[in-house]
């Protein structure tokens, strides 16, 4: 009994990455490519050897963080698509925070940039939390729109004010080094953001067996009920979509303070985007999520490394990607035929 | 500079109108279509390519429709009748299909080059108007098809047993199903309307607008057009004034943008924030299809 029902639980995800595979393989010999040299070179670019594996948890950093602060807004509902805006200003913020001083201790200038990218991330979702809380705006649009705002904002910074010296592309000179990321696994570029992820993820298990976060799955599945019980559904809202904004925030810290050591216009691509679909396909629980970013971050790095490997282009891990959610879907697909 | 700046507007509106009728009638039906934006881009693709290889904007445009309902297809299988998250099968497209159509793009999938431009057709007589006459009675084959549809859209929606039943649907399909409403497949066929329409919109933008492909080029107006859908109360003609509204002020960024001394990106921000004052300003008369985004 309990293998058969294990071997269903599993059935959907088989079948999924099966016709995954199928699809992709398909569509690679298309374009004249050999699916199986794709294969290899994903596995040794996302985790065949320490380096690789390092870049790896370089790129699921910033997306699990995302990933994870979505967690609460998407148990009550709120589609909140503006990580990448939040970052983008949770970047910015941090970097100005930078400027203070080049020659106090990193800790101090750590905890002050942890401050200024929270801040800077959640002001985005404030504004748009406020608009969908009071008049109902959908907060896709609002932050979508946000999005854009922030980025030709951060762009015209860095083409104009802010452009680093001698820079002839839009950017900033670099951090000081007394800003910078600590180096977490010796040789590698994984940094102590990875700590982030254990805090959030560890902070978000608690909340699950928490009031507070019964109260958000009973407002999750009935708004009605739990506004009876005195749940404020503007409180909710509005706490949720800060929280992600602030979340988003630290992302955008630690991709600028971690990796690039200086701010650049497409410092939210492509974690934004990537960090809710992360928190969808990890049925919002935080350890599937965590898993989930750990996919995708494989998946983006063995992407860059395709390009250089075997001369495809990176935009197939989009097509995956997308395969990844339509599969998604599709088991729920499974579920709804056996409710009816 | 008036004449430039009309021409412009309607270059850029053209391509906004037709997504937004295609998300009008989904919508109106009760399907949200978050995926607009790669039904889109397989239209301004398809259409794209099949103008290199034929030369002829009409097969280009019924290409593209055809990939557009193809995409469509996707949606109407989970969402329709496998009732999986509307929201969520919109997410998987909108990342899957512009995905697809940039990675066969860079890998050089048929050929590539500059199309040319479209012949302008002009209305007789009234295109001599001063001012209108440039504005509503000059464009290219695009143009026309979008002025066509919009009329089409509006008389079917408005006076039609269709447009009722679709209504119906979108507003409370339990009820429109004990009288009889096949709401599954009104809600099919209205998803596949989208998914035409918004492919050529899409190759209105590549084919009709810029004669070029680029992974970017469908840039977020599938989201604009859920935008102005909302702006228009899901109204026909008011949807035609959200569009019109949004394309100029991307017509004045571009074209008054290069002329003041305004940095580029300031200027960019134009249309975005039009559509953001616009949403605010008319929150409280939303009257969104009540059953949107439900599964039935």
């Amino acid at each position: 009994m309990r293998v058969q029902a294990l071997a269903r639980e599993f059935l959907g995800p088989a079948i999924v990455l099966g016709l995954l595979v199928v699809l992709s393989s398909a569509l690679l010999l298309m374009v004249g490519v050999e699916p199986l040299e794709v294969g290899q070179a994903l596995a040794e670019g996302s985790v065949g050897n320490r380096q690789n594996i390092g870049e790896t948890l370089l790129r699921m950093i910033p997306v699990a963080i995302v990933a994870l602060s979505l967690i609460p807004s998407l148990m009550i509902g709120v589609f909140n698509i503006g990580a990448p805006g939040q970052m983008s200003l949770g970047a910015l913020c941090a970097y100005l925070s930078s400027l203070m001083s080049t020659n106090a201790p990193p800790w101090v200038m750590l905890s002050i940039a942890v401050i200024a990218a929270a801040i800077g991330g959640a002001i985005p979702a404030l504004f748009c939390a406020i608009l969908r809380a009071r008049w109902q705006i959908n907060e896709i649009l609002s932050t979508l729109i946000v999005n854009a705002l922030l980025r030709l904002f951060l762009d015209f910074l860095l083409s104009g004010p802010m452009r680093g010296f001698l820079s002839n592309i839009p950017q900033s000179d670099a951090l000081a080094a007394n800003s910078w990321l600590p180096i977490l696994m010796e040789g590698t570029r994984a940094h102590v953001g990875l700590l982030l992820v254990f805090l959030f993820a560890g902070g978000l298990l608690y909340l699950r067996s928490s009031m507070l976060g019964y109260r958000l799955r009973l407002f999750g599945a009935s708004p009605g009920l739990s506004r009876r019980a005195g749940v404020s559904q503007t409180k909710m809202v509005i706490w949720t979509m800060v929280l992600a904004g602030a979340g988003a925030g630290l992302a955008g810290w630690v991709q600028m303070a971690g990796v690039d050591h200086r701010l650049y216009t497409t410092v939210a691509d492509p974690v934004g985007q990537t960090g809710l679909f992360a928190a969808l396909l990890g049925g919002l629980h935080p350890v599937g999520v965590a898993l989930a970013s750990l996919l995708f971050a494989a998946l983006l790095r063995g992407g860059d490394f395709l390009q250089i490997g075997v001369g495809v282009s990176p935009e197939l891990i989009n097509t995956i990607i997308g395969l990844i959610i339509l599969g998604m879907a599709g088991r729920s697909v499974l579920k709804f035929r056996r409710d009816v | 500079m008036w004449e430039g700046l009309i021409e412009a507007t309607v270059r850029l509106t053209v391509p906004l109108l037709l997504v937004s009728m295609g998300e009008l009638i989904s919508e109106k039906a009760g399907v949200i279509n978050i995926g607009l934006e790669g039904m889109m881009s397989a239209g301004a693709f398809t259409g794209y390519i099949v103008m290199v290889t034929t030369g002829n904007p009409y097969l280009a445009a019924v290409a593209a429709m055809v990939a557009g309902v193809a995409v469509s297809l996707i949606v109407v299988a989970f969402s329709v009748y496998g009732g999986a998250d509307q929201i969520l099968v919109g997410f998987a497209i909108y990342v899957l299909v512009p995905g697809l159509t940039a990675f066969l793009y860079a890998q050089g999938f048929g050929e590539n080059g500059i199309t040319p431009l479209l012949p302008m057709i002009d209305f007789p007589i009234l295109n001599d108007l001063p001012f209108v006459g440039a504005l509503m009675f000059r464009g290219n084959a695009f143009y026309w098809a979008a002025i066509a549809i919009f009329v089409l859209q509006w008389m079917v929606l408005q006076k039609s047993r269709f447009g009722l039943l679709v209504t119906s649907a979108g507003h409370n399909p339990s009820v429109a199903a004990s009288l009889g409403v096949p709401i599954r497949p009104v809600r099919a066929a209205s998803v596949m309307i989208c998914g035409a329409l918004a492919a050529l919109g899409g190759a209105a933008l590549t084919v009709g607008a810029l004669g070029s492909f680029s992974s970017v080029a469908t840039g977020g107006r599938g989201f604009i057009a859920i935008g102005i859908v909302i702006l228009g109360r899901w109204r026909s003609g008011g949807i035609a004034l959200a569009a019109l509204l949004i394309g100029f002020a991307d017509a004045v960024r571009l074209r008054l943008g290069s002329q003041l001394d305004v940095p580029v990106q300031i200027m960019a921000m134009l249309p975005w924030l039009v559509m953001l004052a616009m949403l605010i300003l008319g929150a409280r008369l939303t009257t969104s299809p009540a059953a949107l985004g439900r599964r039935y």
